[in-house]
């Protein structure tokens, strides 16, 4: 903001000899013609356009982005259909036809009419209706997985981050122990302990899986510790828990908001690699990696039975992992325009 | 080396030698915590049968002294017997390791170089359509699990392509000839190749905006010099951090890919096993690999303290 404003200007001549011109140009500007405004200190103050808060710029750059709005649309196409289509579905998940097996898509059932959209399998089931099954399981154990570690995280990292010290010191001690231990190998081993199914792999994963979290929530509440409102929250005698909970976690969301998303396709993965491995979901239930491993046994003759399966995962993973990239460039304030 | 890295070196094999131990005993006490007992199987067999087994095996001592014996074994080098055919743990792993080590070698030599390639002509390409592809691929492989990449390998490469061609230019099953050997290595080091060359690209960019890189061409290195010389030195060092959990990557990796390939390696025995519920078994495969990827991770560590002085070799505060 200038303190002075030209209020008239001199009116632009083209010039041919330019010695003689700026000659010319300064002794035709009188000094009258510039004067002192002074300054409007209300206006100086007063914001033009509307705040933005962090969060409605990281949204209002999600939603510019084509990739991470198509990611938003699969992934909700892929939860209404596991929530909707067992249900509406003409044929039942475990409904056995032995006459009628192993056929291609968009075959008509000679029993009730109805069309395969992806065939039938081993037994006669109809692959369709077995793939939304399947991802009523992978979408239910990663959004487990994720909520349970994402607490579990919070907590510890919280926690070891704010005190620091001799806690931090004994916390990450006992974290480095666990997460040193391979976590595939923890899984299998209670996989192989526990009955098999569902909980037992949201157990499985998340005694292992939490550690990464906890890792990125005490790095960031330790980048965060030193500043002026914690500082501020501690003088108003805000006990831990409330500063953790109301002032630490609110600061570190994005983070742990595009940290999830990033995990979310290795717990799914994960998932069908055990039920591959006969070690996941238990039959008659079924998942996305028992049917992939159904294909793939079947695969030299009747490809299909794989391929829809692995696209479905291929595709429900492509959408994560994209959209978690786009909501790490979202959230990153070294961005915003 | 002075005094300063020989304590960090110490403490990371302390910590190391914590979680094996920590890793038995959970091994150790899980197994115990399985219903029934290994013996009787769903079979109704004689009192004193079952008792003559249970003192065979031990299993008749109050459990912290089984325990120590089990420790003791250990400590030994007895890993355990299959309750299947009697065989040594110690016998499948001197057979069936080597081959799950060598596939797991070429995979894992093959996903660097080929990861830090891509990386870096996405990284010095950055923006064009050379970067999009490069990146393209990584996504996909970062996408499609390794069961997914190794049966498309085996019906197009291995059956297809023979049927067009006449000729078994790779092998469907096995592990033999070189030509058996190129598509399991390949399926297992797709995902970890496409993860290394994401962060190699990363690791670039953000070397080649350092100050240092406009020293150097402003002293007029050529192009080649800054990127191999200043750039990619030190772009490599945070991919060197992830070589760790890669080695994990790729050992779990083998589970799947020797089942789809028909390989007699480790993988494929440890998954069999599983499913036929050969305890002492699992219990030794289970420390055998968590030992070995606790020394893999190890071994990365120390490297990675030693290469970088950058790296604050204090251990305790990060």
């Amino acid at each position: 903001m200038g303190l002075f404003s030209i209020k008239k200007k001199a009116p632009f001549e083209p010039v041919v000899d330019t010695a003689a011109a700026v000659y010319d140009a300064e002794s035709s500007i009188d000094a009258s013609e510039f004067e002192a405004v002074g300054t409007d200190s209300a206006s100086m103050e007063s914001i033009v356009r509307p705040s933005i808060s962090f969060w409605q710029d990281a949204m209002s750059r999600l939603r510019r982005s084509k990739v991470a709005v198509v990611c938003i649309g699969i992934l909700t196409l892929l939860i209404l259909g596991a929530i909707f289509v067992p249900i509406f579905s003409p044929f039942g998940m475990n409904d056995q036809n032995i006459t009628f097996i192993h056929q291609p898509p968009m075959c008509v059932d000679p029993v009730n009419g109805q069309v395969h959209l992806f065939g039938t399998d081993s037994l006669g089931r109809d692959i369709f209706v077995r793939i939304w099954c399947g991802a009523r399981v992978s979408l239910i154990v990663a959004a487990a997985v994720a909520l349970i570690d994402c607490v579990m995280g919070i907590i510890y990292g919280g926690v070891s981050g704010y005190f620091g010290g001799s806690v931090d010191n004994v916390m990450m001690r006992i974290l480095e122990v666990i997460s040193g231990i391979p976590y595939l190998i923890i899984v299998m081993l209670l996989m192989v302990v526990l009955p098999r199914g569902l909980v037992t792999i949201i157990i499985a994963y998340s005694i292992t899986g939490w550690t990464g979290m906890a890792r990125l929530v005490r790095g960031q509440v330790i980048a965060l510790k030193g500043q002026e409102f914690l500082i501020a929250a501690q003088a108003m005698g805000a006990k831990p828990r409330r500063i953790i909970a109301r002032h630490l976690v609110p600061n570190i969301l994005s983070v742990i908001i595009v940290n999830i998303t990033l995990d979310i396709p290795a717990i799914i993965f994960t998932e069908a690699f055990l039920s591959m491995l006969g070690l996941g979901i238990a039959p008659p239930e079924t998942s996305w990696g028992i049917l992939a491993n159904d294909g793939i046994l079947n695969f030299q003759i009747y490809p299909t039975e794989l391929l829809f399966p692995a696209l479905f995962i291929c595709f429900t993973m492509l959408s994560f992992n994209l959209l978690g990239d786009q909501l790490r460039d979202a959230f990153d304030p070294k961005l915003r325009r | 080396m002075n005094s300063k890295q020989l304590m960090y070196i110490l403490k990371r094999i302390l910590y190391a030698a914590i979680t094996v131990w920590a890793l038995i005993t959970v091994t150790f006490f899980l197994m115990r915590l399985l219903p029934g007992d290994p013996f009787t199987g769903g079979k109704a067999i004689p009192e004193e049968t079952k008792q003559a087994l249970f003192a065979k095996y031990g299993m008749d001592k109050p459990l912290w002294e089984q325990y120590l014996i089990y420790f003791g074994r250990i400590l030994q080098g007895d890993l355990g017997t299959s309750l299947r055919n009697g065989r040594a743990m110690t016998d499948i792993i001197a057979e069936s390791f080597p081959v799950s080590l060598e596939l797991g070698m070429r995979a894992l030599i093959f996903a660097f170089i080929m990861g830090v390639l891509l990386g870096i002509v996405a990284a010095v390409k950055r923006g064009t359509v050379w970067d999009s592809l490069t990146m393209f691929i990584a996504l996909i492989g970062v996408s499609v699990p390794s069961f997914v990449v190794g049966s498309l390998l085996q019906y197009f490469l291995g059956l297809k392509l023979m049927q067009a061609t006449g000729v078994q230019v790779f092998a469907v099953v096995g592990w033999a000839d070189m030509n058996s050997k190129i598509l399991p290595s390949f399926a297992l080091a797709f995902g970890s190749m496409a993860t290394i060359s994401r962060l190699m690209r990363t690791s670039m960019l953000d070397v080649l905006g350092q100050d240092y890189i406009m020293t150097a061409k402003a002293k007029g290195l050529s192009q080649k010099a800054i990127i191999w010389k200043h750039a990619v030195r030190n772009a490599l060092m945070p991919v060197i951090t992830v070589l760790g959990p890669l080695v994990a990557a790729l050992l779990t990796g083998t589970f799947v890919v020797e089942n789809i390939f028909t390989i007699p390696g480790m993988g494929r025995h440890f998954v069999q096993c599983v499913q036929q519920n050969d305890y002492p078994l699992i219990a030794g495969t289970t420390m055998f690999y968590g030992a070995f990827l606790v020394l893999a991770n190890l071994v990365v560590d120390i490297l990675y303290g030693l290469i970088d002085p950058r790296v604050k070799l204090t251990g305790g505060k990060e």
